[in-house]
């Protein structure tokens, strides 16, 4: 055993759960794994573990695209009563933690590449706090460790092996969630990827890994909570009634123009033929009224209600 | 024989009068100069002597002592070495110089350098040297030829160009014709020479960043343009000085004394002689905290003193060295800048607007139309740190820009021309004169917190629009004076009185960095 009864003592008076493997509460799938962790310091409610769970992995160098599926997607299954287990690292990562958290962040597990202690990406500080505080935050590695580039590929097969069904919202060929792909596969983990634009580098992984027919598409929220018998709750959440949006005659031709595309500021403008004062201000007026969302760069798009 | 020439120092931004005393007495012949001149000025010894001579008189064999007084100020270039020959020959007792004629050179200062033939060069500062002249009374100045530009807008006062030593000699012994007197040139007939290099018209596309600068221009704002490489931010900043008020005699006199003094009067190739058109800098991102505020062991004038009265471009704003940044953060808000050093303690006007240009993260395309950012998150919000909280909070706009695609380029259509805004950017600057009369300030960007809440009042509508926008487009709170000075500044442009509702959402939609983005 690697810590004694003492130094178990210890961790737990930092708020750290130190699970030996032979421990009672250990995660019986990660047996199954070839290199099982034989020490795991958790932060946070171990009684997530316990939940049917879906982890949701992707590329860091997302696009907007995968952001949105990410987050809609886990803030479905976390809905749906599934923990969602994900690595905390940039993009993807994120917007799964993110998305589950809108639900509550004792919807999300983090499988760290560091220890539970050390914050990385420093970007992601608040949300690793609130995780560890409700949800779960686990890793294999002492609390203090720093992060290193072999840590990360390691932690991938913890989570595939925690989840009950993995989904991959964008990837490239060759990347670290390839690699959590084959963990799942060889577990026999149910696999899903979501297709994406075949312009796009993103989604090169995913697209081909769909085309090599190694894992199902998903293209909504319950074609993966179905692997559990549930589809995503109707109506649990009740609709709050927006008021009907009253729309100016030129709020509805911009709104028009911009259609279901992104457009950058210039192109709706030369459309709309307004003076630019005056069409920013309508502009900025839509954004705050949640009409339409602005990117960096002035891109803008239809904002759905 | 003793013998004193008037002659002109430079301290600061202003001239002062030196009395160059020349004493030749009998001994071991030597020259010694003193009265605190620096290198150039300890050499002038050789010049002086080899033009002399060349000039075809003898140099008086004796104890030669200069002394420039009061000498206890330091001075600097070799704008002395005429005052030194015409003293030395005049002193000799050689009789270059009738008894009669002497007197005239009691009336009159000698400004320029000497070349070993007798040649006249043109020197720095001339402008704040004459300016000085008029004050203290003095009637004559003979100054180099190559200075008569410069010279042509000092009125009350003769001063007359000469070419070589030896024309000056000729026309202090009473040949009046040999030099020509510098006619006074109005400062309305060279505004019609002036140009600017860029224009508006010429840039397709970008209508948020062309009407940025509008306001800008209008209202004395300073601008940060976010932007992927190849999306014309350095083209944009250079249309901002064509967009301008036209500058006043006053103006334009302060910035030619700057630039007189740094010796980089009508480099660009113009020989208007002043600084007629409002001045672009754009200092290179490597350069140090003395080339941008103006130091060195002689308290020189910076490039942000360069750019008084006119522009600042600063591109790639986060490739300056953070030490550079931090110290334009005083001048940006006083609008002067005090260099002290060992030897000298001066102040500069340090006026400008500034516009500055940065890539939106490490690689720069981030938001790009056109291409794909490679950057971590973590990556970009490190590079968006290099700029300081308090420096941004000087900067009233920030815009995104973004690269132009090609059917853009292709278009034939062209943009409003620089001269069109121009003229409502005029309205917009007097209807502000007359509401700063009395106060110290002239433009919306400079108002104090104070001045805002008195100049600024907007309604309840606009109150809660504001809030709204807080709370919605997560604007951090530095925004919110700068939101009211660009509304109000927009408000001058449309002739409104009041601040509306409109003016306000106009002025959220350019506090770009302010918002926290999601991707």
């Amino acid at each position: 055993m690697i810590h004694d009864e003492e130094e178990i003592k210890e961790f737990k008076k930092q708020g750290i759960h130190v699970i030996r493997r032979g421990d009672k509460n250990y995660p019986s799938r990660l047996n199954e794994l070839r290199q099982p962790p034989p020490v795991l310091y958790c932060k946070g409610e171990l009684s997530l573990l316990e939940r049917p769970s879906i982890a949701i992995v992707g590329t860091r160098t997302c696009t907007r695209y995968g952001v949105e599926v990410a987050k809609r997607f886990s803030k479905k299954f976390a809905e749906a009563g599934a923990v969602v287990i994900s690595g905390l690292a940039d993009g993807i990562d994120t917007a799964a933690h993110q998305g589950a958290c809108e639900v509550g962040a004792e919807n999300t597990i983090a499988v760290l590449g560091n220890g539970v202690n050390y914050f990385y990406p420093s970007t992601n500080r608040d949300l690793q706090n609130k995780i560890g505080e409700k949800g779960l935050l686990i890793s294999e590695y002492l609390p203090n460790e720093k992060s290193s580039k072999f840590f990360f590929p390691a932690r991938n097969r913890i989570v595939a092996a925690l989840a009950s069904a993995l989904l991959i919202v964008e990837a490239d060929l060759k990347s670290g969630t390839m690699i959590t792909k084959d963990f799942a596969l060889e577990l026999g983990i149910d696999v899903f990827a979501v297709p994406g634009n075949v312009t796009s580098l993103q989604s090169r992984g995913t697209n081909a890994i769909i085309k090599e027919a190694h894992v199902a598409i998903a293209c909504e929220p319950d074609d993966v909570l179905s692997v559990f018998g549930i589809t995503s709750p109707k109506g649990k959440t009740p609709k709050v009634k927006l008021p009907p949006v009253q729309l100016s005659f030129d709020e509805k031709r911009v709104l028009d123009i911009i259609g279901k595309e992104e457009i950058h500021i210039d192109d709706l403008i030369e459309q709309t033929g307004m003076e630019f004062g005056q069409f920013s201000s309508l502009l900025t007026n839509m954004e705050m009224r949640g009409l339409v969302q602005k990117y960096p760069g002035n891109i803008f798009t239809r904002k759905n209600r | 024989m003793i013998q004193k020439i008037k002659s002109f120092g430079i301290d600061g931004v202003d001239g002062y009068v030196v009395d160059v005393e020349i004493d030749i007495a009998k001994g071991l012949p030597s020259f010694t100069l003193v009265g605190l001149p620096d290198t150039s000025i300890k050499e002038s010894r050789e010049r002086v002597t080899s033009a002399i001579k060349n000039t075809g008189f003898k140099v008086p064999v004796g104890k030669i002592i200069v002394n420039l007084a009061p000498a206890d100020m330091r001075k600097e270039g070799p704008i002395y070495d005429l005052a030194i020959a015409i003293g030395i020959l005049s002193a000799s007792g050689d009789d270059v110089f009738s008894k009669k004629t002497l007197d005239k050179t009691k009336g009159t200062a000698f400004i320029g350098e000497l070349g070993l033939d007798g040649t006249l060069r043109r020197v720095n500062g001339i402008l704040p040297m004459l300016l000085s002249a008029v004050k203290c009374g003095i009637k004559r100045v003979i100054i180099p030829h190559g200075n008569v530009d410069e010279a042509s807008f000092v009125e009350g006062i003769d001063v007359f160009h000469a070419k070589t030593l030896g024309d000056v000699i000729r026309w202090v012994n009473g040949e009046e014709k040999i030099l020509e007197q510098v006619a006074v040139n109005s400062f309305d007939s060279i505004k019609k020479n002036i140009t600017f290099s860029e224009d508006l018209k010429f840039i397709r596309g970008q209508y948020m960043a062309k009407r940025a600068l509008e306001i800008a221009a209008a209202g004395g704002h300073n601008i940060l343009f976010i932007g992927p490489p190849g999306s014309g931010k350095t083209m944009l900043a250079k249309c901002l000085p064509g967009i301008m008020p036209d500058m006043t005699i006053d103006e334009s006199i302060e910035s030619t004394k700057i630039h007189s003094i740094a010796g980089i009067l009508n480099t660009d190739g113009s020989n208007l002689g002043i600084v007629a058109s409002r001045p672009f800098r754009s200092p290179h991102h490597t350069a140090s905290r003395v080339a941008l505020v103006g130091g060195g062991s002689h308290a020189g004038p910076g490039e942000i003193s360069l750019a008084h009265n006119g522009v600042l471009f600063l591109d790639e704003l986060a490739e300056y060295s953070r030490a550079c940044l931090e110290v334009l953060r005083q001048p940006l808000e006083d609008n002067r800048i005090t260099i002290a050093r060992a030897h000298a303690t001066v102040d500069y006007p340090a006026s400008f607007t500034l516009v500055a240009s940065m890539n939106p993260c490490p690689c720069g395309h981030f938001g790009s139309r056109t291409s794909k950012c490679v950057c971590s998150s973590t990556a970009r919000q490190r590079y968006l740190q290099k700029l300081s909280g308090p420096l941004l909070d000087r900067i009233d706009m920030h815009i995104d820009v973004n690269n132009v695609t090609y059917d853009d380029l292709a278009s034939k259509a062209t943009g409003e021309p620089s001269s069109d805004v121009k003229t409502r950017v005029s309205k917009a600057r007097d209807v502000q004169t007359l509401r700063f009369r009395g106060t110290d300030i002239f433009s919306n960007a400079k108002m104090t917190t104070q001045q805002v809440k008195t100049f600024c009042e907007i309604d309840e509508s606009c109150e809660s629009a504001l809030r709204m926008a807080f709370e919605r487009l997560n604007l951090s709170a530095r925004a919110y004076t700068r939101i009211l000075k660009v509304a109000r500044t927009i408000a001058d442009l449309a002739g409104s009185e009041t601040i509306t509702q409109d003016h306000i959402n106009e002025a959220i939609g350019y506090r770009s960095l302010d918002r926290k983005y999601e991707i």
